[in-house]
């Protein structure tokens, strides 16, 4: 793993990490405080009392002023004089803790950003609102002109223009092209630049694009197939969604369904969004797309003409599944995962993929710089919350949610299948609930790598917040199926030893009250065996927590 | 008897040879087709060439195939040899393996050990350099802990102090207050007393404008208005005024930032209906012609359960909130907006009977009047609903597919600002300001730039 740290001007400390599987992503910005926080001196009109510090607010009636000798004090403008360069001449809102410093002096610039219709509707628009919020600005969205682009201006609170945020909906090609020619200075995109892309910008003067500095992932998302909520089906192999894509399957007969013409719908091959399912799903089995595909350009079509058409299929992302039937996913050896959040940040989803942002080096406008670097900072996570794209932020899922592993794992018994074992599992954790993050190892492995160590230390954090104090926390080892039921059990125990090990000398001795741990070998598997993709995620230990 | 000399004899015996032999002769080829007599011993017979031959034939066959055997045997000897051998092979490999493996393992069990063995031992001497750091820490913090102390009590003393002279401060300025505000009111009541004498002087003349007519009745006399207000489903509120001196005259009813006019009629009576699209927190107040100004509280409002979102704008044109639930067509069951607005009781009986939200057009607005217009969509809640959204649009329905005149280009209604609000069962407001941008005049607006999905946030059926 790499990373560092930067000092900024003023008290921001900008703090990077390139992890495994993300590479240079995800730079978290700390603020220690505002860097334009102004020196004043209060004198309390007719004397007596003087005060000297940092101005924090004003809004007219009111200082409020922290000093090094008497901390935070509020005081009525109408007892007290103002004196010295920094006094306000109007209303200052104080900034939130984390936000992120305006130079307020002057304009922010505009800044025009290009991508696919998802992102575009449901993201950015959420993104501009967040970051105005966090600067005490307001936004005011322009409509109608084109329903590809929208447009949103942002004002100081006396109605001053700040800055302008255009987000054009024209797909990522488009979005590279403007890059190019320097009209855009952001491109999102649902899938990864092909080596062509990457080369013909690189002509082009633009850089390496997939460098750290170029290429952000800024979220997860778990692609979703849809189907009318009127259709029977729950589960769809991913080999029959290839299939039903590529056109060899043409009626729900075929898969055991009431019969019916299937009607294809996806977006148009401009979007990121279909570049991702090509790659995941059939180009891995060397299949090309139907031409017979029903194509939409609007985001919202995706998912609102399958809810209108009893024999269609679809695929969107989880954020914009509205009033259709998302279907569960089932791998080559039968395992059936749900489409969600949770599925997507534990990466066990076979159709999770990475959304990124594209920039050629920093934007121009101050504002561009500033929209980036809130996109990739923790402030980001609950707007990505908020449209139900998928955060980083941990999450918890009930064990009733998970039975689907169980079932797979009573139903697909191997040779060493203890169903004893089995037993002892599924009363260990009913009642209890699976927090998303999970520590994974490489084969007949139990050293914890730089992410997991990553992880183990946000862990320890968690497990301080008073959400989780009292809760019993257990670790619990896995393994994947190659090699004998016994040694397999004993390599899990070794994992949530060292698991706990770690967490131990991250959170302190205490953690030894509240955390214990479990092994259960290769029982209950999250992914097939039988790929060396699916093994890799089978070599686990899994967070689980208990009231 | 007949004597005959040995030679007779030998000539005798030799010539019945020679009659014998051939007779023997015919009889021996004779003889193979029958057996001869049991007297002969078969094997001192001479064998004929065919004979020999055959026997020859025979006897090289049996050796032929005697060899054979050998070579059978002996191969097959070989073979057996050679498997065994392999056998013994296979088992000495399969020892070799198992072995391997053990060693493998018990190397592996060796290291996984010795590897605790050390984590322990790093384990203890980190533990240890914790606690003597830990040690030094408190130490250090008690020192800084005392330090701080001093120095607070320090400042506290001085702090009083400064605080005693500030009190003795501010109660002079108090005392010199008090004796300003003393002397303002005797000024006060001097020109009210005044100003009641030059009333009373008016009053003499006024009877005399009063009886002209009823537009000259003085507005002081207005004060016994009739309000009532009750709460209605869906989240709203009835307000009915009865104020006969208030005949014809426009009131306003204030709901937080927004002003909604109204008008008695010539009767004096006025109803109001207000949707309380931002919920109870701002304040809700009624304004009459004359000043007066009357709060009215809405808390009896139960907006549990429900959603709104809201259009609001100022200028006089009509704008229309559409909502498509459940992904509905246009025109067709779920489409909500002011020609098929539903109601709040067929939302909330059909939210009930299918367990599935629905909602109806708690207000709208045709643009005609003055103050802020404002259109809502209140959406009733289902508790086991997971899933679903209702989708919304705005649409300028001034200016139409075509627009013209003063609603396009740079006409003065050409751009229309408006303001969208939203509110959850949780009572979370979320506003975002907005614009709708001028079009072409003469130009054919396509179905997206004239019902635009982008101007209002989307509910979300989930509660």
């Amino acid at each position: 793993m790499t990373g560092g740290k930067r000092k900024v001007p003023g008290r921001a400390t900008v703090v990077w990490r390139c992890g495994k599987g993300l590479g240079c992503t995800l730079p978290i910005m700390l603020v220690a405080g505002s860097a334009l926080a102004a020196e004043i001196t209060l004198q309390m009109k007719g004397g007596g009392f003087t005060i000297q510090g940092e101005l924090k607010a004003f809004d007219g009636t009111k200082y409020v002023i922290e000093s090094k000798a008497l901390g935070n004090m509020s005081l009525e403008a109408s007892r007290f004089d103002c004196v010295g360069g920094g006094c306000p001449s109007q209303p200052i809102a104080a900034a939130p803790a984390g936000a992120v410093a305006v130079a307020r002096s002057g304009q922010l610039g505009t800044t025009t950003w290009m991508g696919g219709s998802a992102q575009g509707t449901a993201v950015m628009p959420k993104l501009i609102q967040a970051y105005a919020s966090s600067i005490g600005a307001t936004v005011v969205r322009s409509v109608g002109s084109d329903n590809k682009i929208l447009e949103f201006k942002l004002t100081d609170t006396g109605g001053r223009e700040l800055g302008n945020f255009v987000v054009a909906r024209q797909g990522v090609p488009a979005g590279l092209d403007g890059l190019e020619k320097k009209l855009v200075d952001v491109v999102w995109s649902a899938r990864p630049i092909t080596p062509e892309e990457q080369a013909k910008a690189q002509k082009a003067g633009l850089g390496n694009l997939r460098a750290p500095g170029n290429e952000h992932v800024y979220a997860l998302n778990a692609m979703t197939v849809l189907i009318s909520p009127d259709n029977p089906a729950v589960s769809l192999s991913i080999d029959n969604v290839a299939k039903i894509y590529s056109g060899q399957i043409k009626d729900w007969s075929e898969l055991g369904l009431p019969p019916g013409k299937i009607n294809v719908y996806a977006m148009v091959q401009t979007s990121g969004y279909w570049g991702a399912f090509e790659e995941m799903v059939l180009k891995p089995r060397a299949l090309q797309a139907s031409p017979d595909i029903i194509r939409l350009d609007a985001a919202t079509d995706w998912s609102d003409k399958v809810a209108q058409d009893r024999y269609g299929i679809g695929i969107t992302t989880i954020g914009l599944i509205r009033n259709s039937k998302p279907v569960n996913v089932e791998s080559s050896c039968g395992l059936i995962t749900r489409p969600s959040n949770f599925a997507a940040k534990t990466e066990e989803y076979p159709l999770t993929h990475r959304l990124h942002l594209y920039s050629s080096g920093l934007p121009k406008s101050q504002l561009g710089r500033e929209l980036l670097s809130f996109a990739l900072s923790p402030a980001m996570q609950p707007v990505l919350k908020e449209v139900n794209f998928v955060d980083q932020s941990p999450e918890l899922l009930d064990f009733p949610a998970q039975t689907a592993r169980v079932a797979y794992a009573l139903n697909a018994q191997t040779e060493d299948f203890d169903i004893n074992m089995m037993r002892t599992l599924i009363s260990e954790l009913k009642g209890a609930s699976r927090l998303s993050t999970t520590f994974r190892f490489g084969t007949a492995d139990a050293t914890l790598d730089s992410r997991a160590i990553a992880d183990i230390a946000r862990l320890a954090e968690l497990l301080k917040s008073p959400e989780y104090r009292g809760k019993q926390v257990l670790l619990i080892g896995f393994a994947d199926a190659i090699g004998s039921f016994a040694t397999n059990l004993k390599l899990a125990e070794r994992r949530s030893a060292a698991a706990l090990r770690s967490l131990v000398v991250a959170g302190g001795a205490q953690v030894r009250t509240q955390v214990v741990t479990r092994a259960f070998g290769e029982l209950a598997p999250v992914a097939c065996n039988d790929t060396p993709e699916g093994r890799n995620f089978n070599r686990r230990v899994e967070v689980w927590v208990k009231n | 008897m007949v004597l005959l000399s040995s030679s007779a004899c030998r000539r005798l015996g030799l010539g019945i040879s020679l009659v014998l032999l051939p007779i023997f002769a015919i009889s021996a080829v004779v003889a193979t087709q029958r057996a001869p007599p049991s007297f002969v011993d078969e094997r001192r017979l001479p064998l004929t060439e065919a004979e020999a031959e055959a026997k020859r034939k025979a006897e090289e066959q049996a050796l032929e195939k005697a060899k054979q055997e050998e070579r059978r045997l002996a191969a097959e000897a070989e073979a057996k040899r050679k498997a065994e051998e392999q056998a013994l092979e296979k088992a000495k490999q399969e020892e070799r393996r198992l072995a391997a493996e053990a060693e493998a393992k018990r190397k592996a069990e060796e290291q996984a050990l010795e590897k605790a063995k050390q984590e322990e031992r790093r384990l203890a001497a980190e533990a240890a350099e914790a606690k003597r750091k830990a040690e030094e820490q408190a130490q250090e913090k008690a020192k800084q802990e005392e330090r701080r102390l001093a120095t607070e009590a320090a400042e506290a003393k001085r702090k009083a102090e400064e605080q005693a002279q500030e009190k003795a401060k501010q109660e002079e300025r108090r005392l010199a207050t008090e004796a300003d505000a003393k002397r303002k009111a005797e000024e006060q009541a001097q020109e009210k007393a005044k100003q009641e004498e030059r009333r009373q002087q008016a009053a003499v003349v006024a009877p005399t404008i009063a009886a002209g007519g009823a537009a000259a009745r003085s507005v002081a006399e207005c004060g016994n208005d009739k309000i009532a207000a009750q709460a209605i489903p869906g989240g709203r509120f009835k307000i009915e005024i009865e104020a006969p001196c208030r005949a014809n005259q426009s009131f306003v009813i204030q709901y937080g930032q927004f002003v909604f006019q109204r008008q008695f009629d010539t009767a004096g009576r006025g109803t109001a209906i207000v949707d309380l699209f931002q919920g109870k927190d701002p304040p809700l107040s009624l304004q009459f012609a004359d000043g007066k100004r009357q709060s009215v509280s809405p808390e009896a409002v139960d907006l549990r359960g429900l959603s709104k979102v809201a259009v609001v704008w100022q200028a006089a044109v009509n704008l229309d909130l559409h909502a498509y639930e459940y992904s509905t067509l246009p025109g067709t069951k779920g489409h909500v907006w002011v020609r098929s607005p539903s109601s709040a009781d067929t939302a909330l009986a059909e939210t009930q009977s299918t367990k599935r939200g629905r909602g109806f057009l708690s207000t709208s607005d045709d643009g005609r009047g003055s103050g802020d217009k404002v259109e809502v969509y209140t959406f009733w809640h289902h508790d086991e609903q997971q899933s679903g959204v209702v989708a919304t649009a705005l649409d300028y329905e001034s200016r139409g597919d075509q627009p013209g005149g003063d609603v396009c280009g740079s006409g003065p209604q050409a751009s229309v600002a408006f303001e969208t609000i939203l509110i959850t069962p949780f009572g979370r407001v979320s506003r975002e300001r907005g614009s709708i941008a001028a079009a072409p005049c003469g130009v054919q607006l396509s179905g997206n730039n004239r019902f635009m999905e982008d101007a209002v946030p989307d509910i979300s059926a989930k509660r």
